[in-house]
């Protein structure tokens, strides 16, 4: 029971980055290419975590890295979101996007 | 039944690797770039996570502490970077 729970969260886990890393390849612009890898990413590195956190029967350093994560990488993605929005890349057409001033 | 499972997660973590790396070599501008060793970052933390349950030790048990740590700063400082257009501005 207890392998069965650790491979599927290894094996879930990777497929997500592997996901992760298909979005980052197909995606038409840099801001779609951000929201599609990053998350997905963090995902598939927490059920990686947990599976080690299974495996070894509890481990200070997995929990500390998924709390870590879980605070870390929404402050890393918002901070670079905002400076691709202010560098006026090209992007995909489609909806009509706020003009970047005084925001 | 886990190893068989933990050599197949590194198998799919390869591919995973080689989009990463696709993406930061072809990458248009410098923001994807960012964008993919950001994501490089994260897969390598699987990747050794991965490995280090493969192989049993604990040994590897600190490296995802500090990749974690380091890829926030370095995504931080790079976005902050290429805001401000420069590393004096």
């Amino acid at each position: 029971m207890r392998e069965l729970l650790v491979s599927v969260l290894l094996v879930g886990g990777a497929a997500f980055t592997l996901i992760a890393g298909i979005g980052l390849l197909r995606a038409p612009d840099t801001h779609s290419r951000q929201q599609v890898s990053t998350k997905a990413a963090t995902f598939g590195a927490g059920g990686a975590l947990v599976g080690s956190l299974i495996f070894f029967g509890g481990g200070f350093q997995e929990l500390l890295v998924v709390g870590f994560l879980l605070l870390t990488v929404p402050v890393g993605t918002h901070v670079l979101a905002k400076a691709i929005y202010e560098q006026h890349l090209p992007r995909r057409s489609g909806p009509k996007w706020p003009d970047s001033e005084g925001s | 039944m886990i190893p068989t499972a933990a050599t197949l997660a590194i198998a799919l973590l390869v591919g995973a690797l080689a989009c990463c790396v696709a993406r930061l070599v072809v990458g248009p501008s410098f923001a994807d770039r960012i964008v993919a060793s950001d994501t490089l970052v994260l897969v390598v933390m699987n990747l050794v996570v991965t490995l280090g349950v493969l192989w049993q030790t604990r040994d590897y048990a600190d490296v995802p502490v500090l990749l974690a740590a380091l890829g926030f700063v370095g995504t931080v400082a790079a976005a902050q970077f290429i805001r401000r257009g420069g590393p004096l501005a």
